[in-house]
């Protein structure tokens, strides 16, 4: 039974293990490196942490390893995807060519295994590496440029693959909200820059129609078809109402019920249900604009509900 | 060949239309009561006492009587109660601060979880008895911290212990209610709700006890006993594979500490070679544990496939 067929929960739990492990790698890569064989250079941990990806891409490509190779090959490709990565980064001091390294590293990673939650760690990893990219630098319109993860991702999810892409597809539609919540103090520390933001939104709209028209286009029913378009509307006046984080995870609730995922609903929801929390705090606008901002998207919201019922309750009627 | 978003036909189109109504009707409600405390927070220091405790009320009184005219089976009367009991704490919370009566916090606590239990025992609600809990234990915490671990009488660690199994108390009056024919209780996520507070809790002393010998010992042994007694409960007599993965996955990481702690205590020289000695056997032990928790897992969900099957 190959980690594809696993539920979502199981497969998080030997994600976090496989994750735990490859920290505890990267660690015995450093004080190999820097500790035992004293080199200065931190090239040498790319070089230690080829034969870590190597060693792990091998195990995994092995048929019936068992167990325990698998966790290990696991483990052990993740660990040197991220010492090459970071390795060389350090040794150009740039995060952008760590960012290219592991780019394309994924890239190896996906054509050469189907390890689901390796592909979901590289994916990471990239991402971890372009947004680290863009606050280094101090980028403009950080949170614009930060935004184009979820265009990514739902690209990866939509097209056509001989390969299973979700993984890294559900890496990049995380990434975002994710480093919404993470940066946050960051993201305070840069208000002297322009920020960005309504590029995100605007980007957040059209993808959002995106999933409404094709969600739309898969359906024959008539009503079924108007109550899309009706969502799809609120959807666009939410987007334009809330900050680009809260549009984010509104996404992430759209494209569960698109593709009728739960593990994704439940990610949204709590997010959705942090932004509110986290709202309070930012600084952006002062309480009141925030209050009146929040009661207009439960308005519409509970509006499209109840119209949407009554549609429902005419149906059954007629 | 489709893309992931296109395989639409894979989805249970009946289950994610009451799913998105559901979320539309939960969202906008959340939405609106968020701005609604916005507001409230953004006005609070201008209000007078009595137009704090009016607005409360009357929040109070109106939620109850909207839950009253909409009925408590539908899911609407019992969004409202909870709002009720919500406004109730904040209630609570304004009498504190108005008339400065010097109560510890955890008395508002311990009367918040008194006031709203009628309402919990009549709303017939997951959702609402979950609140219920969550106020409980945030009652008990903190009567530990400022009644007993303040005056010397037991160390946190202890008061997290028992704080700990609370939830496990809960889930067993839940299943023994379950089990009487209340079906409205059976709800997975309301289960491993319970499950993941209680291992979380008890993870924080089970930790302290590994990397601090001296200390945590009750902890440690707790978080075993509850997380064996939950894998025996639900995989031998009320299966449930999300709960026995939940428990895997804390025994898992308890698990990955206590052999990091031993390693380093053996190897405790502080020279590089018997630091990477280290490193090596620990992320030997991270893949032993990960591997381990994995075959269980397959095992079980196997289990749970063929008995599912054969039922």
């Amino acid at each position: 039974m190959g980690n594809e067929v696993m539920p979502w929960y199981v497969r998080a739990v030997i994600g976090l293990g496989a994750w735990i492990t490859a920290v505890v790698m990267i660690a015995l890569g450093g004080v190999f490196v820097f500790s035992l064989l004293e080199l200065d250079d931190p090239g040498a941990l790319a070089v230690f942490g080829v034969v870590f990806f190597a060693f792990g891409l091998w195990l995994l490509r092995q048929e019936d390893s068992g167990v325990f190779a698998e966790q290990l090959g696991l483990a052990t490709a993740a660990a040197g995807t991220a010492m090459i990565a970071g390795g060389i980064a350090a040794e150009s001091e740039s995060l952008w060519v760590g960012f290219v390294v592991a780019l394309i590293l994924a890239g190896i990673v996906i054509t050469m295994c189907d390890d689901v939650i390796l592909q979901f760690l590289c994916t990471a990893l990239v991402a971890g590496f372009y947004f680290a990219g863009l606050m280094d630098e101090r980028t403009p319109y950080f949170v614009d440029l930060a935004a184009l993860t979820t265009p990514a991702g739902l690209l990866l999810m939509w097209r056509p693959a001989q390969r299973n892409l979700a993984p890294a597809a559900m890496a990049l539609l995380l990434a975002f909200p994710a480093i919404s919540v993470l940066v946050r103090d960051t993201l305070l520390g840069m208000r002297e820059l322009t920020m960005g933001g309504t590029f995100a939104r605007s980007l957040h709209i059209v993808l959002f129609l995106g999933l409404a028209y094709l969600h739309w286009r898969q359906t024959a029913d008539e009503s079924t078809r108007l109550q899309t378009v009706a969502f799809a509307m609120v959807a666009v006046v939410v987007c334009l109402l809330l900050p680009p984080g809260g549009s984010a995870a509104m996404l992430l609730l759209m494209l569960a019920f698109v593709i009728g995922s739960k593990p994704l609903a439940a990610i949204g929801a709590v997010l959705q249900a942090q932004f509110i929390i986290r709202y309070y705090y930012s600084l952006e606008m002062n309480l009141l604009d925030k209050s009146l901002l929040l009661m207009g998207v439960g308005l519409v919201l509970i509006a499209a509900w109840w119209f949407m019922h009554r549609l429902e309750s005419r149906r059954e009627g007629s | 060949m489709l893309g992931l978003i296109e395989r639409q036909q894979q989805r249970d189109a009946s289950f994610w239309h009451d799913w998105a109504m559901h979320a539309l009707v939960v969202l906008g409600g959340a939405h609106f009561l968020a701005g609604v405390v916005f507001f409230f927070a953004y006005n609070w220091e201008d209000l007078s006492a009595f137009s704090k405790f009016a607005i409360l009320q009357v929040g109070v009184v109106g939620a109850f009587t909207g839950a009253l005219w909409m009925r408590l089976e539908k899911p609407a009367g019992q969004a409202l109660l909870i709002v009720a009991s919500v406004l109730t704490g904040v209630l609570l919370a304004v009498i504190g601060q108005v008339y400065q009566t010097g109560a510890d916090a955890w008395e508002l606590f311990a009367a918040w979880t008194a006031l709203i239990l009628p309402w919990a025992l009549a709303s017939r609600s997951n959702a609402h008895w979950f609140l219920w809990m969550i106020v409980c234990l945030v009652a008990a915490s903190l009567y530990g911290e400022q009644r007993l671990v303040a005056l010397g009488r037991m160390e946190w660690h202890t008061v997290t212990t028992l704080v700990g199994i609370l939830p496990i108390g809960f889930l067993v009056v839940r299943e023994v209610a379950l089990q009487a024919g209340m079906a409205w209780l059976n709800v997975g996520w309301f289960r491993r709700g319970l499950v993941v507070i209680s291992l979380g809790l008890l993870f924080v002393p089970a930790l302290q006890f590994v990397f601090d010998w001296d200390k945590a010992a009750p902890g440690f042994v707790a978080f075993w006993a509850v997380a064996l007694a939950l894998a025996y409960v639900y995989t031998q007599r009320l299966r449930d594979f999300p709960v026995f993965s939940i428990v895997v996955a804390f025994s898992t990481l308890v698990g990955m500490a206590l052999g990091g702690r031993v390693i380093f205590e053996i190897l405790d020289s502080g020279e590089a070679g018997s630091l990477t000695l280290g490193l090596l056997l620990l992320a030997g032990w991270c893949v032993l544990l990960t591997s381990g928790a994995v075959r269980v897992l397959r095992h079980q969900q196997r289990d749970v496939v063929q008995g599912s099957s054969h039922g």
